[in-house]
């Protein structure tokens, strides 16, 4: 399930750098794409975390709440940001 | 001629069934339907409040209002004798309904393809729990009989 948040957050960030629309909105997009990147990055960390305790026993007690607890969160906060749009001036009177 | 100067409106038929091209897709949406892309913007920004308080409610619960320490996964939390178990399996529905309808028109696309996934897998977590003792609070070590979150 997770991994393939990774993967959509990665989307997010490439569509993000890509926008082909020019107002603030897209400006604010840009800047926050790398953040969707590192965020990606997290949820794989995540996975390797909870991956390398059922595997290897490495930090048994929390090793799988912590890489569970760690992707979710870079997930949430990722598609919270890309949420967050809006609020932004594009979206006003819109709908 | 370039892709930007293009109407969205002669774009957007031949898009939708490019499986690759998610991103110009979304862009003629924002352009030709602003009350659709607003609605991506709202069931994105909702999954993702849910999913930055699933782990903080739960742990933080689990830390603060019942004083244990927290438990050995976030699934674990399947078997919590509080209103941790609601949230965990709401969560888990709001977040894996959310993936699997917010992209609307654009279920043959990549991206719609790996939110769909994410979203059944979501559900199949929330339905079909881990069976442990240790997590249904009798005792034993875990085992790893069911789907992990991850």
């Amino acid at each position: 399930m997770i991994g393939g948040l990774a993967a959509l957050c990665v989307g997010f960030s490439i569509y993000d750098r890509n926008r082909t629309d020019s107002d603030a909105n897209a400006e604010r997009a840009r800047r926050f794409a790398p953040v969707h990147l590192v965020m990606a990055g997290l949820i794989v960390l995540g996975i390797v975390a909870a991956l390398a305790t059922s595997l290897f026993g490495f930090w048994p007690a929390y090793g799988v709440l912590f890489g569970e607890a760690l992707a979710i969160l870079a997930f949430g906060v990722s598609w919270t940001l890309k949420g967050a749009e809006l609020w932004s001036g594009a979206m006003r009177g819109v709908g | 001629m370039s892709a930007t100067t293009v109407p969205a409106a002669d774009r957007l038929p031949s898009m939708v069934t490019s499986p690759t091209a998610g991103a110009a897709v979304e862009d003629a949406i924002r352009e030709l339907r602003p009350n659709l892309y607003k609605s991506f913007l709202y069931t994105r920004f909702l999954v993702g409040v849910v999913g930055v308080l699933l782990p903080i409610m739960l742990i933080g619960s689990d830390l603060v209002v019942f004083g244990n320490a927290p438990r050995g996964s976030l699934s674990a939390y399947y078997y919590h004798p509080s209103f941790l178990h609601v949230w965990f399996v709401g969560s888990l529905w709001a977040i894996g309904v959310g993936l699997m309808v917010y992209m609307g028109t654009r279920k043959s696309s990549t991206a719609g393809l790996l939110s769909t996934f994410a979203g059944v897998a979501a559900l199949v977590v929330a339905l079909f729990p881990p069976v442990t003792s240790e997590w249904m609070g009798v005792g034993s070590r875990r085992s790893t009989s069911s789907p992990p979150l991850w």
